[in-house]
């Protein structure tokens, strides 16, 4: 969101699949654009082995085509260390890559991850979507 | 699955790596199961139920089925395609003991201690530990990673 | 994995109109007259962008009108909250704020059709319980305290525990409601019929919501105009949030009867 404001764009919502974001599947994952340079994803369900490497090329993928990057981890209700692992690298990426990964998080079990862990530190985060990308102007 | 909730330690292997003699009020259980991520979350919930009702606080609660998850995790990664994994979890007043296992073939050796999820596994528990199990006549060798979790978790400064 | 590909807005005409009026809105002051024809015509011109959201989550199991009104809810917020001078457009504020909405209302709706009442008012009062003792005992509590606190039995509480959401301290419905704190409840109020007028079946809601004794009134927007959480509902009510829940049942259900009747 740079300086010259675009014409109005169109803001494109995809989805991962079309039932991704609903309580049957272990992960959902659901990618909202906002301009070109901003993406949210709303990551819900249990992030595990199983489920993470879904959540790190998702994240990747977002990385390498936005400069700001908004996880929003609300509906998450389980983050175990592949999880966090994805996170985490995607954090270390975008700093390398300078773009801007923000956290949004409510989820007491995947913020109690954070902190247990001691990867809180690592990240950025926004108390919600609308304020991280607001600050990110 | 399979679920034995007798006494198994006279079977295999012993109650953990410190031997610490039997207190007749903990309560054991084991699961069997195939050694695969599919089960993981199943094994993490048994333990977060267990941790639940010895009265575990919250935090403590959720910290034992991430170290749960993780650690079985790191078993079936090291595991080949038909082990069985073997989870043991001692229920200690205040205290769970989890001792997982696996088959592992002769040249596998204990999962690195410098990785992200051993430091998450050291984060989560109040004790870890890994090591390989003797190896049986005919059998082949497992490796077995135990974590200590205690009843109430320190405050995060 | 067929990905759901839609585009909002894309006519760049369709819209533009909007936005010297976006500012207008933004610069006049909260009493300023002009103010809720303005907003009335922001809302009315994004009404498509609503829609549109509605319609992506169709055919879910929930009725498109009441996706709709939902997502008239969202699209309000933006209106309202949005900062032109921060230098975002409207979509980039809009869009999240619009599908947030929706996606809470399938998440409320979801977990209260699958899990019994019991259980339901169960999770609610652990979770009041939980934030309590969180702070008291500078730790998380375990269930026995949980269930002290309550007067329940403990396998009550580990059950209520594992019927869900209640490791979370904090859902979104929560985060949303402390978006803005600062106005009063006679401001709540007064956005009421404003914003009713929104609402497809207003003529039949309108009345019915005026007869209501005042304290359910201000119950029901607090919950559905504000999105407070029952726990703040209960705060700036003065009542318990078990009360809370019993009030907003048996309100919805009375408002429900009366609409079926009236159609």
């Amino acid at each position: 969101m740079g300086l010259t404001r675009p014409a109005l764009y169109g803001a494109r919502v995809d989805s991962e699949s079309p039932a991704a974001d609903f309580p049957a599947d272990i992960i959902g994952l659901q990618v909202a654009e906002h301009g070109p340079d901003a993406r949210v994803v709303t990551v819900r369900g249990e992030v595990d082995t199983l489920t993470a490497p879904k959540l790190a090329s998702f994240l990747h993928t977002q990385l390498s085509a936005a400069r700001v990057v908004v996880v929003d981890l609300d509906g998450v209700d389980f983050l175990g260390s592949a999880g966090l692992s994805a996170l985490f690298e995607a954090n270390e990426l975008a700093a390398r890559e300078r773009r801007a990964l923000w956290l949004v998080c409510h989820s007491r079990i995947a913020n109690r991850a954070l902190e247990a862990t001691e990867l809180r530190d690592h990240f950025t985060f926004a108390d919600t979507v609308p304020d991280a990308l607001k600050n990110s102007v | 699955m399979t679920y034995v909730d007798k006494d198994y330690s006279a079977s295999n292997g012993g109650a953990g790596p410190e031997g610490a003699p039997r207190e007749d009020s903990a309560l054991r259980l084991e699961l069997r199961t195939a050694a695969s991520t599919v089960v993981i979350a199943t094994i993490r919930t048994v333990a977060a139920d267990l941790a639940a009702r010895a009265d575990f606080d919250l935090d403590s609660i959720d910290d034992l089925r991430m170290a749960v998850d993780d650690l079985c995790a790191m078993l079936v990664r090291l595991a080949p395609a038909d082990a069985t994994l073997r989870c043991r979890f001692t229920a200690h007043p205040e205290r769970i003991e989890v001792a997982a296992d696996v088959d592992v073939d002769d040249d596998t050796g204990l999962p690195p201690t410098r990785s992200f999820s051993w430091r998450v596994l050291e984060c989560l528990a109040d004790e870890v530990s890994a090591e390989a199990l003797p190896r049986e006549l005919g059998q082949r060798g497992r490796i077995c990673i135990t974590v200590a979790k205690n009843a109430v978790s320190a405050q995060q400064p | 994995m067929t990905p759901s590909v839609s585009s909002v807005g894309t006519e760049q005409g369709e819209y533009a109109h909007l936005i010297p009026l976006q500012r207008q809105y933004a610069e006049l002051g909260p009493d300023d007259p002009e103010r809720s024809s303005l907003r009335e015509q922001l809302i009315n011109g994004y009404l498509p962008v609503a829609e549109h959201i509605a319609r992506r989550f169709a055919g879910r199991g929930e009725p498109l009108d009441d996706l709709m009104q939902v997502a008239t809810v969202g699209l309000i917020n933006a209106v309202d909250r949005f900062e032109p001078d921060r230098g975002s457009d409207f979509f980039s504020f809009a869009v999240p704020t619009i599908t947030g909405e929706v996606r809470r209302y399938f998440r409320d709706h979801g977990w209260s059709t699958r899990v019994p009442r019991r259980l339901k008012d169960l999770h609610v009062a652990i979770r009041s319980a939980l934030a309590e003792l969180s702070q008291q005992l500078g730790r998380a509590p375990r269930p026995s305290e949980i269930a002290e606190r309550l007067g329940l039995p403990v396998s009550e509480v580990i059950e209520g525990l594992q019927a869900g959401e209640a490791y979370r301290s904090s859902s979104l419905d929560e985060m949303l409601g402390s978006g803005d704190g600062k106005a009063t409840l006679g401001e709540f109020i007064g956005g009421l019929d404003s914003e009713l007028a929104l609402i497809d079946n207003r003529e039949a809601l309108r009345p019915l919501l005026a007869q209501l004794p005042p304290r359910e009134r201000t119950i029901i927007a607090l919950r559905f105009f504000r999105q407070l959480t029952q726990t703040q509902i209960a705060e700036q009510v003065g009542i318990s949030q078990m009360h809370v829940s019993r009030v907003l049942r048996q309100t919805l259900a009375y408002l429900h009867e009366q609409m079926a009747g009236s159609d």
